[in-house]
């Protein structure tokens, strides 16, 4: 029983060591070198929802995790309100092509993945029919576009970081394109 | 020189031909473009455009591939009444807010990291709307949805908003 109780403080005490300090514990434990993980390594990783459905435990870490992923009611509701006010726009007699629910939906996602204390981005809709997130400050220019193609279309630059970056990639609604990590939590 | 230094081209000889005989003419460099605004989101609260003026569909898709802007110089306030009066009436949601203006010769010196055209800026004076012109990518081919949003952000560093007041106000 205490031998058992032990093991399971060692595992979670293990977990935690990786969320805080991003060191691999089971590397650590075997003195195995292993290159240092990025700031994005780790951020890419604690935005990445868990492949578990809701009647599966998570590692006693998991309420870190939660705690970068979990929805900040403040911040991010009114984004949400936003974006669910655009589905009562469709029937609008507007020129140009709405946005499709499947748009919608990637969009509701994607602010579910923002980080809660990261900068609330515009949110605006085109003629394309594109949910368009957009951020910009001195040196820094994030926009983030669903189009209900499957895909997360943006480009973001941080200029202080050097970073510029442009693509499209397949969007699950379950983990951010790594390129976009940093620059979504850039103040 | 007939349209300044940045006009015409390999990449945009179109920039080089008018397109009536009853409309304004070649697109000049220090012209003004107007990118009619009708959406309150496009944009932010401290008064800039957002990328979703200017859609990257409009660029791409084969069929438009231009954005649709207006030639200021030769839009008198009641010329631009008349525009926003038939938009407003086909889509009552649309209200008018004013216009993201960038100067021809700006969009027309965006050039790639070799040094080609991004953009060509041509004259497409048509019945009803003479002083309107298109804003296109110089190879389309070279762009895809990720990509061009890259080439949208510097496209939109050139537009300031110009509210409809000062637009329709006395000129």
């Amino acid at each position: 029983m205490a031998a058992t109780l032990v093991s399971v403080l060692t595992t979670a005490s293990l977990w935690s060591a990786t969320v805080l300090d991003g060191t691999n514990p089971v590397k650590a434990l075997t003195n195995d070198p292993v290159a240092a993980p990025t700031v994005s390594d780790r951020l890419s990783s604690a935005l990445s929802y868990p492949e578990t459905t809701g009647s599966e435990k998570l590692p006693a870490a998991a309420g870190r995790i939660t705690r970068l992923t979990e929805a900040s009611p403040d911040r991010k509701e009114p984004l949400r309100e936003r974006i669910r006010s655009i589905m009562m726009e469709t029937d609008d007699p507007r020129d140009g092509i709405r946005p499709s629910p499947d748009a919608i939906n990637e969009a509701l996602r994607f602010v579910d993945l923002l980080p809660a204390d990261s900068p609330v981005p515009h949110v605006s809709v085109a003629d394309d029919g594109e949910v368009n997130f957009f951020r910009r400050g001195h040196g820094l220019f994030i926009d983030i576009g669903f189009f209900g193609d499957g895909q997360i279309h943006y480009y973001a630059r941080v200029d202080a970081l050097g970073i510029d970056v442009t693509g499209s990639e397949p969007f699950s609604g379950r983990s951010l394109p790594r390129d976009l990590v940093i620059p979504i939590t850039t103040d | 020189m007939v349209n300044g230094r940045s006009a015409g081209g390999r990449e945009c000889p179109e920039e080089m031909t008018a397109q009536s005989v009853n409309g304004p003419g070649l697109v000049l460099d220090e012209e003004e473009l107007g990118r009619f605004l009708y959406r309150d989101d496009h944009l932010t609260a401290d008064g800039h455009l957002v990328p979703a003026a200017l859609p990257t569909s409009d660029l791409l898709d084969p069929q438009r591939a231009c954005l649709s802007v207006g030639r200021l110089g030769h839009l008198t306030a009641h010329g631009i009444c008349r525009l926003v009066a038939e938009r407003e009436q086909k889509t009552p949601a649309n209200r008018f807010g004013g216009c993201g203006v960038a100067v021809t010769a700006d969009v027309r010196n965006l050039r790639t990291p070799d040094g080609r055209r991004e953009l060509c800026v041509v004259d497409d004076a048509a019945d009803g709307f003479n002083a309107h012109a298109l804003v296109r990518l110089a190879n389309p081919g070279a762009y895809r949805r990720g990509s061009v949003k890259r080439l949208r952000g510097r496209l939109l560093d050139l537009f300031s908003f110009r509210p409809a007041r000062a637009l329709l106000g006395p000129r």
